[in-house]
């Protein structure tokens, strides 16, 4: 736990998780004010956690986790931690976990309290249904993801003395097999795809009961209702309301995703933690300081 | 770096006199070395080779020099024996437990001070070693009285407060010192404590090995042997990967020539050629070189060497001559190990010869 708690330190010490807490908030704060009058929320939502799972913190993500036990940390981690009483598998264990919890805390930091004002606040955007429920699943599986983007970063960390090399190894090769995969739209191994079927999962009931629609109004005082309103809006000179707007551009093909399932991409992704398991194999009988 | 002008010999540390030997479970072997190779060797990317088949002993309670040149394998040897690096081959001891990367009951044993020490420059000193006491799985009872009392010993109280990023070399160094007394382990492997410091600071690191070699083992790693010299009981000589001689400080001092003396004299430029000439001509003398004023004679061994000095420097007397210095060879840590270097170098390809069946035959350490 100390040995946690000093990596979590060190880590919310540095330049680069200051600099990636920041400036994340920022562009999700960015994202919002320049389509708070356009996106729909979970489309909105969706594009908070686009720069996670797509880009530019895709690789900070892979950079935390190659730099572990890479590049000049290796000395430090040698001399002051791994010369003392404890195990290689205690310290990467410990180093992992430190860089999830990073990992989800500025995830959370950059995307709850967007989300949370695109979602309560009474934006002229097109209505749109996001479930509680929708968002907690979806947020877990881009963690999840995220996680298992961190634990690829630490196989390679460990596979390749530097950090350097680790990072653009997993650019070079991950992102072509990312964009190749995203082509089948298979949300299950493509963090891609899965941006793009996360509207869907936002807008779905997955533990709570379906809310009961308003029964007491019956179809008729419905339809009566609305025909007076379109009087009340004539005779003021209102304008008419607007169709729903169609959702184009990334995330413009949603049918593609209707099936779309929480638990087989969780288990998709949660099969490369494996290379947390993978790493610390190596490091526990491998690798050299 | 800050002065050490004002702290002068080191304050004693306190678990030196107050230190309770680590359980004997944890000890091992209580009556074996603290130290034991066999035929250790590391080999790095199958190109260069650090460390060569070495094997030797470090006894229990002594302060044991571990000299070679820059390249030799020092380091390397303590971080094999850290389980910091695996072996290619051979094995490694401490206290009659096996070495290697998840030994923590050997580390635990072990107060490690690396050379240029890096530590996370983000934390204090008390929160470093705080860290590293919890590592040792220290109670906080136990641990904070005990850095309290380090950082005082090591003279670090007036930075205490202070990032060690904005620590100077021999503050780092300091430091380190503190980091590996936080554990109280029986065995320390200090590589190049003396390295970078100014000569109070050099000083303080010194006094402060002659305290801690009291009531532990201790291994300094290093190529200063004005160091070795003054603090050492033992020493073990590296070269090229290979361990050359290990034993006491007395035995290799002893290993030097002891028939030659060298004479440094001051007259004119004829009566030093006068004195050469004559020189040639006494009886014991086996050989005689003179460079500029300095004068280094060999000495019949098997004759009366008092003797024979003796009439040396009446010669010395009689060419008018001014004696400045003179100094047998025997007693010099620095030409003696020189003179190990100089017989690994020429007997190299001989212990190729010898090593196959010294590793076939000879399983236990050996003294070169």
């Amino acid at each position: 736990m100390a040995l946690t708690l000093f990596e979590l330190r060190t880590l919310w010490g540095g330049w680069l998780v200051r600099l990636w807490a920041g400036g994340s908030l920022l562009v999700n704060f960015l994202t919002l004010l320049g389509w708070w009058q356009i996106l729909p929320d979970a489309i909105l939502i969706s594009s908070f956690i686009f720069p996670f799972l797509v880009f530019p913190w895709f690789v900070v993500v892979i950079t935390l986790g190659a730099a572990a036990v890479g590049g000049a940390r290796v000395e430090t981690v040698a001399d002051g931690i791994l010369s003392r009483p404890i195990t290689r598998l205690e310290f990467v264990l410990s180093s992992w976990l430190a860089r999830a919890v990073t990992v989800l805390g500025v995830f959370l930091l950059a995307v709850l309290p967007t989300t949370l004002i695109g979602v309560y606040a009474d934006r002229p955007a097109p209505q749109d249904r996001v479930t509680l429920d929708g968002a907690v699943v979806g947020f877990l599986v881009a963690v999840v993801v995220l996680w298992s983007i961190l634990s690829l970063g630490f196989l390679l960390g460990v596979l390749f003395r530097s950090g350097w090399i680790a990072v653009l190894l997993a650019l070079f090769v991950w992102y072509p097999i990312n964009g190749l995969l995203a082509t089948f739209r298979l949300a299950e191994v493509s963090p891609i795809s899965l941006n793009q079927g996360l509207p869907v999962i936002l807008r779905q009931h997955w533990f709570l009961p379906e809310p009961k629609v308003e029964q007491e109004k019956t179809p008729d005082f419905l339809a009566l209702q609305k025909q007076f309103e379109e009087f009340m809006r004539g005779l003021m000179g209102a304008p008419q309301p607007q169709p729903p707007r169609r959702e184009r551009g990334f995330f413009e093909n949603l049918a593609a995703y209707k099936d779309i399932n929480p638990i087989r991409v969780l288990l998709s992704y949660g099969g490369t933690l494996g290379a947390l398991v993978l790493a610390g194999y190596l490091f526990f009988h491998w690798r050299d300081l | 770096m800050s002065s050490l002008q004002d702290t002068g010999t080191p304050a004693v540390i306190p678990e030196v006199e107050e230190r309770q030997m680590p359980a004997l479970a944890e000890i091992g072997d209580l009556e074996g070395p603290a130290i034991r190779t066999s035929h250790l060797t590391k080999v790095y990317n199958r190109e260069v080779i650090a460390v060569n088949d070495a094997s030797f002993e470090v006894p229990r309670g002594v302060v044991f020099g571990f000299l070679g040149p820059n390249g030799a394998g020092k380091t390397t040897t303590l971080r094999l024996l850290l389980g910091l690096q695996r072996p290619t081959a051979g094995e490694a001891y401490v206290f009659g437990h096996r070495c290697g990367p998840n030994a923590t009951n050997v580390r635990r044993l072990i107060g490690f001070l690396p050379t240029n020490p890096q530590f996370p420059g983000h934390l204090k000193p008390f929160e470093y070693l705080d860290l590293v006491g919890q590592l040792y799985r220290l109670p906080g009872s136990v641990r904070r009285p005990r850095i309290a009392s380090l950082l005082r010993a090591v003279g670090l109280l007036g930075v205490a407060d202070q990032r060690i990023r904005t620590l100077s070399t021999g503050e780092l160094t300091r430091l380190g010192i503190a980091a590996s007394l936080v554990g109280d382990p029986p065995l320390l492997l200090w590589d190049e404590p003396t390295a970078g410091l100014d000569p109070a600071a050099r000083r303080f690191a010194l006094d402060l090995i002659v305290d801690l070699g009291q009531s532990r083992t201790i291994v300094i790693a290093t190529h200063i042997l004005a160091d070795i010299d003054q603090v050492c009981t033992h020493v073990g000589v590296m070269h090229e990967g290979q361990v050359i001689f290990c034993g006491p400080m007395a035995e290799m001092k002893k290993r030097l020539h002891t028939d030659s003396v060298h004479l440094v004299l001051r007259g004119s430029e004829e009566a030093l050629r006068d004195f050469a000439i004559r020189l040639q001509g006494l009886p014991g003398i086996k050989s005689a070189w003179t460079a500029g004023n300095a004068v280094r004679i060999s000495v019949d061994a098997a004759g009366r060497r008092a003797h024979c000095l003796a009439e040396v420097l009446q010669l010395v007397d009689q060419a008018n001559l001014e004696l400045e210095s003179i100094r047998s060879g025997v007693g010099a840590t620095e030409d003696a190990y020189l003179q190990l270097l100089q017989e690994d170098r020429a007997h190299g390809f001989k212990r190729f010869q010898d090593s196959p069946r010294t590793a076939a035959t000879h399983d236990g350490p050996h003294v070169v």
